[in-house]
């Protein structure tokens, strides 16, 4: 599992991230924002890890606006592209405000069991 | 059915004469079977004074209304052929209407025709090299200067008696008597409407018609389509393009205890009161996949006394 | 502007069958503004025959490329380098700009990952409408800026058909029908009278019906 976040979500706090990689074991990567992520940067990922995992703010409470809308949209075309090429390969993205804690790691248990 | 090829066709006799007509409508099979043809002709014989014979209708491969129309000659009948602007260019739609006429067929039907994505050859090529207004300017050339399109003299030019519909519950409404005026021009002398379901709406266009003087220059054969039930109805509505049916008319037919008997009784009505309207020369009566039917309305709506066969 | 559309994976993958080493070239023009074909599409489609030959197990080298326009001789050139070793061209060029590779390179086999669609243009983002049929004789003038050619299923020259219905046409009722269009131009400019006049038969020898055309410029020969 990969996990892509944004540094204004729930990931950007160093303990909880700490403590989620610790339990779940997984690499991740910062970014200023969900919606900067590109479609190619995800196909790239794939080449390497079979779950991705976009973190992005909620909708409406993007810092950038947009940002977390144009990620969810992206991780949307690459799900159409896993299907075409029936890749056995996952992308989630999780909205993840600094609020609901146990919801997160519940959503990331479910992809770490995979 | 007159026979002499130069005469006019008994259809246009008889407009011209001012006797109110009715046609009625065949719809040929899918298949090389005349016998098909030659029952439902021999069921509408006496009962309507021409009957139109349909061109791959809805974009569905079927025999030819060419061929429809001479078998039902044979049975002595007389053929409105239709010819719609789909699937010919204006050199087969003028060989077409020369061999039409070479074989006796003497009134024709100039429609656009439906688009190819709503029959079962969606993926059939586009033609529509003319439209019906052209196809209809092109034919009256043929007849009246005796040349064709390109300019070319005719040895024999066609004898033929020119229609076109006409559609007053389309949009935009206004427009739709313009388009009959065009038609008009062009040389339209018969027009055969869409099935009449919206009564006030038909008046309207009629009005219109008659301030435009078109009733002089158009013989206007109003169309009455009789229906089975209240699925019919709701399905043309939502399906088949430029048809105004009013809900009320949708909620008799569901009320109705014997469906079908309501809908030859709505049939009835509306020949009745149509047939009043200053301008309405005949009846147009598609009974779809019913033909058995148009004797029982012809005869009961008293449009036999107006047939003399 | 061109407007195209990638193919699908699976009919791509068809194409490059057995072919081990393949060049993708994408192109600046008309493909990039539609987001069919330019540098971005290119990788895209690059990562993935990468992932789908990985799935399949099958050895493939896939190599990207981008040139200003396909449709240019100079810029095609650019090219011969990258040409020469390859089993397989995958143009994300519209149908000219392959065809323009394919008489570039004679001996290389070039194949369209994209299905050219229509001459359009954007109505909102995302959305390209056909716009021009390129039939060789432009009638604009004649239908205050709306063609019925291009924007009439029936391409009709005398008005709408029967089907025309709330404004909308009938093969496609979320597409407007043209001559409602023409129509409400005509009351905006007061000329509804134009609506009577008897237009004739166009002259389609002038467009793809009279076989592929050709245009001279007498002057710069």
């Amino acid at each position: 599992m990969f996990v892509f976040y944004c540094k204004n979500s729930l990931l950007g706090n160093e303990e909880f991230r700490k403590k989620m990689v610790e339990k779940y074991k997984f690499e991740c990567k910062e970014v200023e924002c969900s919606g900067s992520i590109e479609l190619i940067e995800i196909l790239r990922a794939f080449e390497r890890d079979k779950h991705l995992v976009i973190v992005g703010c909620l909708e409406g409470n993007c810092r950038y606006r947009t940002g977390s809308n144009w990620a969810r949209r992206r991780s949307q075309e690459a799900k159409k592209i896993i299907e075409e090429l029936s890749l056995d390969c996952s992308v989630t993205f999780l909205n993840a405000s600094r609020a609901n804690e146990s919801k997160f790691e519940n959503e990331i248990l479910k992809i770490a069991k995979w | 059915m007159t026979g002499q090829a130069s005469e006019p066709s008994y259809l246009q006799k008889k407009l011209c004469e001012n006797r109110f007509v009715v046609t009625a409508e065949l719809g040929p099979p899918k298949g090389a079977d005349p016998e098909y043809v030659r029952e439902r002709a021999r069921i509408l014989k006496g009962y309507a004074d021409a009957v139109n014979v349909t061109d791959n209708q809805r974009a569905v491969v079927r025999l030819s209304s060419l061929a429809s129309s001479l078998i039902m000659m044979q049975e002595g009948l007389e053929p409105i052929m239709q010819m719609t602007c789909r699937d010919r260019n204006r050199i087969a739609l003028q060989s077409d209407l020369l061999g039409a006429c070479s074989l006796g067929i003497k009134n024709v039907l100039c429609l656009t025709g439906d688009h190819q994505s709503m029959g079962d050859h969606k993926g059939a090529k586009n033609v529509y090299d003319l439209d019906s207004i052209q196809l209809i300017s092109i034919i009256k050339k043929m007849r009246d200067e005796k040349k064709d399109f390109g300019g070319k003299e005719l040895t024999k030019p066609p004898n033929v008696f020119i229609g076109a519909a006409a559609n007053p519950f389309a949009d935009p409404f206004e427009f739709r008597v313009i388009r009959l005026e065009k038609k008009a021009n062009a040389g339209a002398q018969f027009i055969q409407t869409q099935a009449v379901f919206d009564i006030p709406r038909f008046e309207k266009f009629m009005e219109l018609v008659r301030s435009r003087k078109l009733d002089n220059r158009l013989h206007i054969i109003a169309g009455v389509l009789p229906i089975k039930g209240p699925k019919m109805l709701r399905n043309m509505k939502e399906n088949v393009a430029g048809v105004s049916i009013p809900d009320s008319l949708i909620q008799r037919m569901e009320m109705a205890s014997d469906k079908k008997e309501e809908g030859i009784k709505i049939a009835l009505e509306t020949i009745e009161t149509i047939r009043k309207i200053k301008g309405v020369k005949g009846i147009h009566i598609m009974a779809v996949a019913w033909e058995d039917v148009i004797p029982r309305i012809v005869k009961e709506s008293g449009l036999i006394d107006v047939i003399s066969q | 502007m061109i407007v195209a559309e990638r193919k699908s994976y699976e009919k791509i993958e068809r194409m490059l069958k057995g072919k081990r080493k393949i060049l993708i070239v994408g192109c600046g023009g008309c493909v990039t503004v539609c987001l069919a074909g330019g540098q971005k599409e290119v990788e895209i489609l690059a990562e993935m025959l990468r992932l789908g030959a990985k799935k399949l197990g099958i050895a493939r080298e896939v190599t990207e490329a981008t040139v200003e326009r396909q449709c240019e001789r100079e810029f095609v050139l650019q090219l011969a380098d990258k040409v020469k070793d390859k089993d397989a061209i995958l143009s994300m060029a519209c149908g000219v700009g392959v065809q323009f590779v394919s008489d570039i390179f004679p001996d290389a086999y070039v194949v369209p990952a994209l299905d050219t669609k229509c001459a359009g243009a954007p109505i909102e983002r995302g959305i390209w409408n056909e716009k021009c049929a390129l039939c060789g004789d432009c009638i604009l003038d004649e239908f205050y800026g709306i063609c019925p050619i291009a924007r009439c299923a029936k391409n009709l020259l005398n008005g709408p058909c029967g089907g025309s219905q709330n404004g909308k046409c009938e093969v496609d009722r979320t597409k407007d029908c043209a001559w409602q269009l023409i129509y409400e131009r005509m009351i905006k400019f007061g000329r509804l009278d134009d609506l009577i006049k008897l237009r004739m038969p166009k002259d389609w020898s002038y467009a793809r019906d009279g076989g592929p055309r050709r245009v001279l410029k007498e002057s710069v020969r």
